[in-house]
């Protein structure tokens, strides 16, 4: 679509029409990214308005699409949740971390000793390795 | 000689921790899942070994094959709308223009959430009192009253949990179209249209013969994607109604953890392993034949 009319203009439409169709066309592409973007957005959005709303807002019956009132009542009970949300997030970054450190201090020798030295059955164990 | 020796020696060394590693988290559950399978065991008794009996009775299960039926009628409805989806939208935005990048890049934001997460933001927006897709539809006048989506009705519940599927994984394959369409030298696109090609005559003979690799590789990790399907139905529809939605790993687990029958799951998940592998053959072979 841009790209033809953008590299090669007069090869692929001449004559006065080619400036037309050439704006035609980007505006179409405009059109339908923006779409896109509203399709996929939406859900988000939806679930970032659900969260700014009161208890009863977020369980009324027909559902509403946007608070009422704003409340950040959600955001309070995660945050101080059991052991509150810090002691969460470290746990899931320590997590993070020590599975790196693991696979690159199991991981490099292995590479590095399949690529380097004559290991017996150096296929097979590729392929065992593979396993995982 | 001496040093040939130990230069093998060291690279049995530096091997060691990867070997030691896979041997007991994966070759050993494994090993441990296949004597398993032909074991009967509850947990609250010893296992009992039962020979084949398991495979015999998996074949002989109507819900055996309701689940695999399901399973495949999942993947072969949702492969389709990724893979063309996915080409369509990184053929509209592979070139690079602010829009276009921010446009990829909002595709590939759900990416990013976890499936369980994103099951769960779904079940909620399908949810029929509290759903906002129901109450969007009705306001728009789609609709008089609310469908009931999930858990009803296993069409209904099928396409339910494919869209919001589709909304999370669309952006995955888009990237990677995205980047082979770009990696295509630009030399080729230019000759293909001082030869006066149109742009749909440009794309399928030269960028999709050009990124069919990809496309097989995108095809391939979608498929067993989607026949191992579990986070989704377990999230939003629990295999109701009537077990109708019980994917093949849902109905695994089914049988393994709530039922307690251990070696009876362990058969069936051997089944689909095997499933899963003659899948990849067929793919790579296809891989292969394309590359000659």
């Amino acid at each position: 679509m841009g790209l033809s009319t953008r590299a090669v203009p007069e090869l692929s439409r001449s004559g006065p029409w080619a400036k037309l169709w050439a704006k035609r066309t980007k505006y179409l592409v405009g059109a339908v990214c923006l779409a896109i973007c509203i399709v996929m957005l939406l859900p988000l959005v939806m679930s970032v308005l659900a969260s700014l709303k009161t208890t009863e807002d977020a369980a009324s019956v027909p559902p509403l699409y946007a608070p009422s009132t704003m409340s950040f009542n959600s955001y309070e009970r995660l945050w101080s949740f059991r052991d509150g949300l810090p002691q969460y997030l470290a746990n899931s970054l320590g997590t993070g971390l020590l599975t790196i450190a693991f696979t690159l201090g199991v991981t490099v020798p292995a590479g590095y000793a399949l690529a380097r030295f004559p290991v017996p059955g150096k296929e097979l164990l590729f392929v065992f390795l593979l396993l995982a | 000689m001496y040093a040939a020796k130990r230069n093998k020696l060291i690279g049995l060394i530096y091997l060691a921790p990867a070997l030691i590693f896979v041997s007991a988290f994966t070759a050993y559950p494994l090993l441990q899942m296949m004597w398993l399978s032909l074991n009967d065991w509850t947990l609250l008794t010893p296992p009992e070994f039962v020979g084949l009996d398991n495979f015999v009775k998996a074949f002989g299960d109507d819900q055996v094959w309701d689940s695999l039926g399901f399973t495949l009628k999942y993947t072969l409805l949702i492969t389709p709308i990724l893979m063309i989806g996915g080409y369509l939208i990184a053929l509209l935005t592979s070139s690079n223009t602010p829009l276009r990048r921010f446009t990829r890049a909002v595709v590939f934001v759900p990416v990013v959430i976890g499936l369980g997460a994103s099951s769960l933001l779904s079940y909620w927006l399908f949810s029929a009192r509290y759903g906002l897709v129901n109450q969007a539809l009705v306001d728009v006048g789609l609709i008089s009253k609310p469908i009931l989506w999930l858990g009803v009705d296993a069409d209904i519940s099928n396409w339910a949990v494919i869209i919001s599927v589709v909304w999370k994984v669309l952006g995955f394959g888009m990237i990677l179209f995205v980047a082979a369409i770009q990696a295509i030298p630009s030399e080729i696109n230019e000759a293909v249209m001082v030869d006066g090609a149109s742009y749909w005559q440009r794309v399928v003979r030269v960028t999709l013969p050009l990124t069919f690799r990809t496309v097989l590789l995108v095809t391939l990790v979608s498929i067993i994607g989607s026949l191992l399907a579990f986070d989704q139905f377990y999230i939003m529809t629990a295999g109701q109604p009537l077990n109708l939605t019980a994917a093949s790993v849902f109905y695994v687990y089914l049988n393994s953890f709530p039922y307690l029958k251990l070696g009876y799951g362990a058969a069936l998940s051997l089944i689909l392993a095997v499933i899963i592998l003659i899948f990849t053959v067929v793919q790579l072979v296809l891989t292969r034949r394309s590359e000659a």
